[in-house]
């Protein structure tokens, strides 16, 4: 015979987090899934207990060390995007992993536990965030836009431009452009 | 010219008599000089003189010692007191002075001091000569060597007397040579330079009295002309401020005239700034004339008016720069201007008087001439007894050749029975003898054989003095167009009656107004329209104005009157209250004919009624489209949100429970689920249609390639799905509305894909083709001269060539529901947008086989 | 720190629309506080009370009694204290002109409504998620227009 299940995955981690973190004997609040705020610092100790407790369901305790990471990942990034001429002979996964000198696979699942995006995803954004910039701010055609940003056609662009903002790039030209007649007329 | 100009000119005279001044003042030092040079000469030829006496007295005196000396050698005079002892202060002396004499010649005064060391020795050897004891007899050789040595020194003394006179002498000639030079030369130059210096100031004398006497002359000319002159003649100089602006002007000169205008003397004004003296003339650009004269020297002329004592005076004035002031002539052109105007007014009136003159003998002469009357004058020709028996012409217009065929020259001085001997007969000579007689006015109306045809002629007799005037003309016109108008009279009544009918018809009346009589004929129609008997009140202003509505009366009123003021076409409305009391709208429209007023008047009440139901129904018919529109919008979200309702919710079942329940219940959920699915869809297609009826306005330049890429970007699931294999050539930019044409493209796309045939491999072809008007076979209006031709070609399951034009139908299906999920709507949305592009859709389709979609849009 | 919780309001005339955001947003694993307004006056009184934690989105539904969410739109961005606000449209409407319009009066986000609930947890996921990014990323949010 078999038995259907059905849990909530957040009320299982909540549960055992819960569990682990009676056995420390601080007083603590549970912020959503990823956080827990104590009242009193833990003792290194305390932490190392912890931290053993948790290791045994998948639990890992972040420290300021990898968000400090994430956000040299995101430096990382950004300054890939934006570089004029950047060294895209090679693909980014070896440009991040040289410059920060950690393994990509490991970069990579940092970043995606860490942020709510994969690094791809966060690219991706990056190029649009800086598309938008260049779409409002200059004359630059989207033929222009798309090769200076190293996309393959316009078609690609406008792809990746619609899937991320759902709206076409000349309609987002159109919206900003209108924003700023009304703000004029204002 | 220069050279004379120069010669005239005082200056040069000035000059002459300044070097004249000179060349005196040059003599005169020059002879100064040589009296004292001859002065100096003199003394020293004196003084030469004096040495010579002196040289004289000292040998003398030495040939006296000599000679006293030796006489008392020989006489052994022992008393002899050596007698040199007292010449020798003698000689001492004469030396002195001699040396005084000769200071400065270093020659003689050598000559003198030799003198006076001899003169030593001398006196040595005379006083050795006396202490030796002189004996007679002998005479010792001693002594006789002593007496040599005196001798010998008495010569050495008379040669260097010599010496010093040779000396002197020559300078004494060259003093000579000197003085006979200077005693030449000097007189000479003296007396001719003198001689020279008393022509020029002679020669300037002349002139200079000359001249002296001229400018004499020309003063008391100019005092003459000034004084004589009726022009003011004035010398201003001008007077600047700090900055060297000219500020004024001051009067240095002025004649006598000036007291005539001003009232005051010249020496009254002298010295006083000119704007003190005369007012006004800092604006009556006087002032400005003056400084500008004053600044560039051009001299100029103007005129300026001046008022002194309340009388306006108009002056030509002259102003010339003069030694930086400025000369000014002015003249009184006061009179000159009055007597100008009045002969011009004069001549004006002149001018006009002679052109009246002038147009009245034209007049005259266009009467007698032009009025295509013939005008005779014909005196009567009496027999003995007094009684007429002829006429003849004493003058006739040139219009006779024209009317009889006969030259007013061949006529005059002949009698009328000899020129037209038919007068006698058809009784208009009767009548002249009559009017002759008794003094009456008389006409004629008869019929002439004048040129080879009858004429009618009426002539009109009238006495003048003896004889009689005859005006006749050819009337024959105005009786034949006499009887041409009772034909058309009849006519018109034919054509009166005619218009009657259709002003009954037409609903129209009209009036004649004559302004001058104030007189007005209505037609029947009007009568009746006012719902009046024909004629039943007499047509005025007076009378109609019961007829017209109370509340139009005073706009009626205005419009006819701005009508007849302004003399346009007066076209207004008004209502009028007929007589049994109905409201009428009548449209009046007039206009003027001579001095006659021709109205028609409309009645246009059925018409205003129904233009206003018209209207009316317009307004309901765009207020019931508005609440059809907002109807629509309102319905369709309105029924959407129910409908998401049912849709998310069922999700909600099927996600969480859908595998607790029943087969049944999990079957009938997924039938909710789709038929949930398929309204939303048709109300979806419903409300996109809806909002196509709506005037879309706002074309722009698209690129139907970004179009059609974003089409594929939203179907990407169901074409990865399906496998279908989409082929698309370059596509154009057109002027379009953006998301209607990606609508277009979304649903003939989804369609191809939808209808897909159930074997691959799937194919979608899109192609493009640019095609000139004419060789479009399809037919569909066509307005541009070229179109785009957008085909989409699918090797799907097809269609029946007889269904091709059914498919764009709204609600048409050609499937099953349930083969075929579709709600009848998508393609004539695509219809519809192709027409508001201009363009023209079509479809050709074998079953089984495929389909083609055709897009015409205009290039 | 990465995982603070939202504070998010939603301002919906509709019961059911309201109950099933409610529960879109409990599944989803970002922490979040939500507070439900039944109309735009509502949402504008509370939202202009002193001293309360601003949220850091609001979603309005466009078709509201009293006051609807256009209206609130041009309030929110004409208020001092509000004009910053990340605003999200949450309507049924699906027409370009109103979506254009409500983005051209500032709107960040425009969501239609979903008719799956799974759909609507992703897209009220996705809203968040690029908010977030926005908010932690220097990505300008001037520029934040977010269409699902």
């Amino acid at each position: 015979m078999r038995v259907y299940v059905k849990f909530d995955f957040n009320k299982t981690c909540k549960t055992v987090l819960r569990e682990q973190l009676d056995t420390l004997g601080i007083e603590y609040v549970i912020h959503g899934v990823g956080e827990v705020e104590f009242e009193r610092p833990p003792t290194l100790l305390e932490m190392q207990k912890m931290a053993n407790n948790l290791d045994r369901y998948g639990i890992e305790i972040m420290d300021d060390q990898q968000i400090a990471l994430v956000q040299r990942i995101k430096d990382a990034i950004s300054e890939w995007v934006h570089e004029e001429e950047n060294p895209k002979k090679y693909n980014f996964s070896t440009y991040l992993s040289e410059k920060l000198d950690y393994s990509y696979t490991y970069l990579s699942s940092l970043f995606s536990e860490t942020t709510y995006s994969s690094i791809e995803n966060f690219i991706i954004l990056k190029k649009i965030d800086y598309v938008k910039s260049l779409i409002i701010n200059s004359e630059h055609t989207l033929t222009e836009i798309a090769y200076k940003l190293n996309y393959s056609s316009v078609a690609h662009l406008s792809a990746q431009f619609k899937k991320t903002t759902g709206l076409t790039p000349s309609s987002f030209q159109k919206i900003i452009q209108k924003r700023k007649e009304r703000a004029l007329m204002q | 010219m220069a050279v004379k100009k120069l010669v005239t000119s005082p200056k040069v005279y000035v000059i002459m008599l300044i070097v004249a001044t000179a060349l005196l003042m040059f003599i005169g030092s020059i002879s100064y000089r040589q009296i004292v040079r001859l002065g100096k000469s003199a003394e020293s030829v004196s003084r030469i003189i004096q040495v010579d006496m002196h040289i004289n007295q000292l040998f003398t005196t030495y040939s006296q010692i000599q000679a006293t000396e030796l006489r008392y050698r020989l006489l052994q005079d022992s008393t002899r007191i050596s007698s040199h002892r007292v010449h020798l202060s003698k000689t001492m002396e004469s030396i002195k002075t001699l040396e005084e004499l000769t200071k400065g010649r270093p020659k003689q005064q050598n000559i003198i001091h030799e003198i006076r060391n001899w003169q030593d020795s001398l006196f040595i050897s005379l006083n050795h000569l006396k202490n030796t004891p002189f004996s007679k007899s002998v005479i010792s050789d001693k002594e006789k060597e002593k007496v040599q040595k005196v001798s010998s020194t008495m010569t050495q003394l008379n040669l260097l007397r010599n010496q010093l006179y040779r000396e002197e002498q020559s300078e004494l000639t060259k003093r000579k040579e000197e003085y006979a030079s200077q005693i030449n030369f000097t007189p000479l130059t003296t007396l001719f330079l003198g001689m020279f210096a008393l022509f020029i100031f002679v020669v300037s004398f002349i002139q200079i009295n000359y001249l002296r006497r001229k400018t004499a002359t020309a003063e008391k000319f100019l005092n003459g002309i000034l004084t004589e002159s009726d022009n003011i003649i004035s010398y201003l100089k001008p007077v600047y401020d700090s900055a060297g602006d000219i500020v004024d002007f001051r009067i240095a000169f002025t004649n006598e005239k000036i007291e005539s205008i001003l009232g005051k003397s010249p020496g009254q004004l002298a010295n006083i700034n000119l704007s003190d003296a005369v007012s006004i003339n800092k604006e009556n650009n006087v002032f400005k004339e003056l400084i500008q004269v004053a600044k560039d020297g051009i001299p100029r002329e103007f005129n300026a008016y001046f008022i002194h004592n309340g009388i306006k005076r108009w002056f030509k004035n002259t102003a010339t720069l003069m030694d930086n002031g400025v000369l000014t002539t002015s003249t009184d052109t006061t009179a000159e201007k009055k007597f100008t105007r009045n002969l011009k007014q004069l001549n004006k009136k002149l001018a006009v008087q002679n052109k009246a003159l002038i147009q009245t003998k034209a007049f005259l002469n266009n009467i007698l001439e032009s009025a295509s009357n013939t005008v005779s004058h014909l005196d009567t020709v009496r027999d003995t007894d007094g009684n007429i028996i002829d006429f003849k012409y004493l003058f006739t217009t040139k219009e006779t050749e024209n009317l009889t065929g006969r030259s007013s020259t061949s006529i005059i001085g002949k009698s009328i029975s000899e020129v037209f001997p038919f007068v006698r007969e058809n009784g208009i000579f009767n009548l002249m003898v009559q009017c002759a007689n008794d003094d009456s006015i008389k006409t004629h109306k008869a019929k002439y054989y004048f040129m080879g045809e009858w004429k009618w002629i009426h002539t009109t007799l009238n006495k003048l003095n003896t004889g009689i005037t005859l005006t006749s003309y050819d009337c024959t016109d105005i009786v034949t167009s006499k009887q041409e108008l009772l034909e058309l009279n009849e006519q018109l009544t034919i054509q009166n009656s005619i218009l009657k009918d259709a002003e009954a018809v037409a609903k129209i009346g009209s009036y004649h107004w004559d302004l001058a009589t104030g007189k007005a004929r209505m037609s029947d129609n009007f009568y009746r329209i006012l719902e009046c008997e024909m004629n039943e009140f007499e047509p005025s202003v007076e009378n109609y104005r019961y007829f017209v509505h109370p509340k139009d009366f005073n706009y009626f009123i205005e419009s006819l009157k701005s009508t007849i003021d302004k003399k346009h076409d007066g076209n207004f409305n008004y209502r009028i209250v007929t007589k049994s009391g109905k409201i009428k709208h009548l449209k009046h429209s007039g206009h003027f004919v001579q001095n006659e007023f021709v109205g028609v008047i409309k009645d246009i009440t059925k018409e205003l009624k129904d233009a206003q139901t018209l209207k009316e129904k317009n307004l309901e018919l765009k207020r019931s489209n508005t609440e059809l529109e907002s109807f629509n919008r309102v319905a369709s979200h309105d029924l959407q949100e129910p409908l998401r309702k049912i849709q998310i919710f069922i999700s909600r079942i099927t996600e969480e429970s859908i595998r607790n329940s029943p087969e049944k219940a999990q079957e009938y959920l997924v039938k909710i689920g789709s038929s949930a699915n398929r309204m939303q869809n048709l109300i979806r297609h419903l409300l996109a249609y809806s909002r196509l009826n709506k005037n879309q306005k706002d074309f722009s330049l698209i690129d139907l390639n970004e179009i059609l890429e974003n089409t594929l970007e939203d179907l990407e699931t169901p074409i990865k799905e399906k496998r279908v294999n989409i082929t698309v050539t370059n596509l154009p930019e057109l002027r379009g509305v953006a998301f209607q044409l990606e609508q277009l493209f979304n649903n003939l796309l989804s369609n191809a894909i939808k209808y897909s045939s159930v074997l691959e491999p799937r194919k979608i072809e899109i192609d493009c083709q640019k095609i000139k008007r004419k060789h479009i076979t399809d037919e569909f209006q066509k307005k541009s001269s070229q179109y785009f031709c957008i085909t989409i070609k699918d090797n799907g399951i097809g269609f029946d060539q007889s269904n091709a034009k059914k498919i764009f139908g709204l609600f048409e299906r050609l499937h099953q529901k349930q083969d075929y999920s579709g709600t009848g709507i998508g393609l004539a949305i695509c219809k519809k947008i192709v027409e508001n592009h201009g363009g023209h859709i079509m479809a050709d389709g074998t079953l089984n086989e495929g389909a083609v979609f055709r897009i015409y849009l205009p290039a | 720190m990465p995982f603070k919780t939202l504070n998010i309001a939603l301002a919906d005339d509709d019961q059911d629309d309201r109950l099933l955001f409610k529960e879109a947003i409990e599944e989803i694993k970002i922490k979040t506080k939500l507070s439900l307004f039944k109309n735009g006056q509502e949402l504008m009184d509370y939202l202009t009370l002193p001293n309360i934690i601003l949220p850091e989105i609001v979603f309005l539904d466009l078709n509201m009694p009293i006051k609807n969410g256009m209206q609130c739109l041009s309030e929110i961005r004409n208020h001092d204290k509000l004009k910053d606000l990340l605003v999200a449209i949450y309507s049924t409407s699906s027409s370009e002109e109103d979506i254009e319009e409500t983005f051209v009066n500032g709107a960040n986000i425009y969501i239609n409504k979903p008719n799956s609930f799974g759909s609507l947890k992703k897209a009220i996921e996705k809203a968040l998620q690029l908010n977030w990014q926005y908010h932690t990323s220097s990505l300008n949010r001037d520029n934040f227009l977010l269409r699902l």
